[in-house]
């Protein structure tokens, strides 16, 4: 499999958000994009950090454009893109799932 | 509200259509496209988009259809087109005034003149081609830039570097990477980097996509059918991202060119780069190096090439060069 070194997840359609993912050189860097930004942006960059840590890529740079989405899209986004970035597709769905409990 | 496909080769009735609404929102039906799709409400064409390679082109949206946010689903789909062809960057080049609703779709603005804007999205991007320069960057007091495509590298090219050197302490050459003249561009990198080995204080680079590239200067590639007007908007356009992206991050004060008696494509961009430069940077236009009252250029090496005639391209070219070309045509 083939790292890529982009990967894109998500639409800029209302409710939805589009995540894409760039090489890094150090740490997890968010670039927020969105109308509700000054209520959910600390959340939203909070969220989508945990997720990425979550799946250990540690070194990222994250461009995020919201349009409005509820945290189940943006973890649902975030960990697409995440596994396009690694060129995977089979999903750790146990994992995955445990994060909500 | 579905995105289809246009086929506007076979389909004379959606062509008629698309044609139609490009004008109704102030822009030309330019054939030049790869892929279109609309949205249709009750039969009626109410939004279009269209590609050529990377760069998105033609977006309109009925004026009846406004605020129901097609330019999400139109933009939407041209970039899972691009994703599908493997394209890792999209380009977009609108007017200033709608600039806003792409950033607001996450593309970013590279540069701006008073009719339009190119915006991108992607990676590599304009930030990565900036920490690329800042990585070659040295230390001066008098910097300055040649861009050149090279196609390929002459003596008069080389004279334009020894001139320039007179006013510079460090000198930057900037070799065009798009790949649409005779030499590709490691071949044309290679030429130049071989022609200015000799030389203190030269650096060899590579503009990416944002110095006279497909994106930002196509008109440069068509220099015989270009429109002279639309081929002045690009090229103010290409002086711009020169001016605001790479003369800051390089330290630059002086960008030379040569003087172009023969091109009227580059007569032009030189002309704006001079409007765009005018107290901010030193241009610096040089006049060519004349072989036999000819001026030196690679149109004329090239077309010596063609002919097969050594002789010119011996007199024409540095050796480095020289030896170059003949291994190639060796090869093939």
């Amino acid at each position: 499999m083939t790292v890529k070194q982009t990967a894109t997840a998500g639409t800029t359609e209302s409710s939805d958000i589009m995540i894409t993912l760039k090489p890094n050189d150090s740490g997890i860097e968010v670039e927020l994009d969105s109308n509700v930004k000054k209520q959910f942006g600390d959340h939203i960059n909070a969220l989508i950090k945990d997720i990425l840590q979550k799946l250990s890529i540690d070194n990222v740079k994250v461009e995020a454009v919201d349009k409005g989405a509820l945290d189940c899209t943006i973890k649902a986004r975030t960990i697409a893109a995440a596994y396009r970035l690694r060129g995977e597709s089979d999903y750790e769905w146990e994992a995955i799932n445990s994060w909500n409990d | 509200m579905e995105v289809t496909r246009l086929w506007l080769d076979i389909n004379a009735s959606a062509k008629k259509a698309w044609q139609a609404l490009l004008t109704q929102a102030g822009l030309v039906a330019d054939e030049q496209v790869d892929y279109t799709v609309g949205i249709y409400d009750q039969g009626q064409l109410i939004a279009t988009g269209s590609t050529y390679q990377n760069i998105i082109k033609l977006v309109a949206v009925a004026d009846t259809a406004k605020h129901n946010n097609l330019l999400a689903k139109i933009t939407g789909a041209l970039l899972e087109r691009l994703t599908a062809d493997r394209f890792e960057q999209a380009y977009v080049y609108t007017k200033p005034c709608t600039a806003t609703y792409f950033k607001a779709l996450g593309f970013k603005a590279i540069a701006e003149t008073t009719h339009i804007c190119l915006l991108e999205r992607g990676y590599p991007d304009i930030e990565t081609f900036q920490a690329k320069l800042k990585r070659a960057k040295r230390p001066s007091q008098q910097a300055g830039a040649i861009v050149m495509n090279a196609n390929p590298f002459t003596n008069g090219h080389r004279y334009l570097v020894q001139q320039a050197l007179q006013t510079c302490d460090v000198l930057y050459v900037l070799v065009v990477s798009e790949d649409r003249s005779l030499f590709d561009t490691a071949a044309r990198l290679k030429m130049v980097q071989a022609g200015v080995a000799d030389l203190k204080n030269v650096v060899v680079l590579t503009t990416d996509h944002y110095l006279v590239s497909n994106a930002t200067f196509p008109s440069y590639f068509l220099k015989d059918q270009a429109d002279l007007k639309v081929a002045a908007e690009q090229a103010q356009l290409d002086a711009q991202v020169f001016l605001q992206r790479v003369a800051p991050v390089l330290d630059l004060k002086h960008r030379f060119v040569g003087s172009e008696p023969n091109s009227a494509v580059t007569a032009v961009y030189n002309d704006q780069m001079a409007q765009a430069f005018a107290g901010h940077l030193q241009l610096t236009v040089i006049d060519r190096l004349t072989e036999n009252q000819q001026p030196v250029s690679a149109t004329t090496v090239r077309q010596a090439l063609k002919r097969d005639d050594w002789e010119t391209v011996q007199q024409l070219v540095p050796t480095s060069t020289f030896k170059n070309l003949r291994s190639v045509n060796h090869d093939s």
